[in-house]
């Protein structure tokens, strides 16, 4: 079975956004670019909420025709837009991002099959509720935070409820992004 | 030397030689500690002072004393005060691995100020807990 994993800028007070949703503290540079680009490279299927799929698809479905891009995001977009996508939404209607499919609502079962189905792995980016339910039920098998040196003091939290982790390991980044692995702490 | 706001100040366990906790709760028996309190008269605490000036000349004048550094201990709303004056030199901060979903935020009054900082270095424990250190 495969790996599903979440992974999500986060600042050093825990916040995944600015109270207004913006994420203007986020240190891009070729570290977090091959970062991400390997998130990419080794997953085969992406799960996201509605908000952050349209956000996404909004993107990086048009960075390929766009002669502005970076070549790193022409190498990210390539590889995000040839994964298979789910979105989650009792609301939208259609999905015309690359290889999409509209799910309504989480049923464990599926996303158990979905990982034994996958051949490189599964990815979460951002999708906050979609992360809370899928650590309700035990799905995700490693959380990727890339903990920024900021702090905001109000912003979006990832989690509404308390969640223990277990350390699974860090690694840091010239930017002084730490990146923290955890698993679930079922104990 | 550390500094400390009224309700962070306070322990017995020097009294207990045996206790685990003896040996650091010697040195902060023993540590030269500055209260900044508007309130207060006198303080219970052996080697304490009271500051009631202005914060930034009071900070300013203890860096600029010999001896070792200065800690600060908790209190968040004092710690923001420092750091709007920009009295911080180095920030540790541990990470537990438990997100808690809302609490309490980690200044207290920075007042819609973002605070940016460079990370010094980082350390795990097997505990799970990393230890970050950051400089202004």
């Amino acid at each position: 079975m495969k790996k599903l994993i979440v992974t999500m800028w986060t600042t050093l007070d825990g916040f995944i956004a600015s109270a207004d949703g913006e994420l203007e503290w986020v240190l891009g540079d070729d570290e977090m670019s091959a970062y991400e680009i390997k998130m990419v490279s080794n997953a085969d299927t992406l799960l996201l909420g509605r908000k952050t799929y349209q956000d996404f698809a909004g993107y990086w479905a048009k960075v390929p025709d766009n002669p502005k891009a970076d070549d790193w995001e022409k190498t990210f977009a390539d590889k995000i837009n040839a994964l298979k996508k789910i979105v989650f939404s009792k609301s939208l209607k259609k999905a015309e991002w690359n290889d999409s499919t509209i799910v309504k609502k989480i049923v464990p079962e599926e996303i158990k099959k979905l990982k034994k189905e996958s051949k490189k792995g599964i990815v979460i980016y951002g999708s906050a509720s979609i992360v809370q339910e899928l650590t309700k039920h035990d799905l995700i098998d490693e959380y990727q935070f890339l903990v920024h040196p900021t702090v905001l003091e109000k912003g979006l939290p990832l989690f509404k409820d308390t969640v223990n982790f277990k350390l699974v390991r860090t690694e840091l980044f010239k930017s002084g992004v730490v990146l923290l692995i955890y698993q679930l702490d079922k104990k | 030397m550390y500094v400390l706001t009224f309700n962070t100040s306070g322990t017995k366990a020097v009294e207990n030689p045996e206790s685990p906790e003896y040996e650091f709760a010697k040195k902060m028996v023993d540590n030269p500690k500055v209260v900044f309190t508007k309130t207060l008269d006198k303080s219970p605490w052996a080697n304490t002072v009271l500051a009631k000036g202005n914060i930034g000349e009071e900070v300013n004048c203890l860096k600029n004393q010999k001896g070792k550094d200065i800690l600060v201990y908790g209190g968040a709303d004092f710690v923001s005060s420092l750091i709007k004056e920009n009295l911080i030199d180095e920030y540790n901060f541990f990470i537990i691995p438990t997100a808690i979903g809302r609490g309490m935020t980690l200044f207290g009054k920075l007042e819609d100020k973002t605070l940016s900082l460079k990370l010094n270095r980082s350390q795990s424990y097997n505990c799970g807990i990393v230890f970050n250190t950051y400089l202004k």
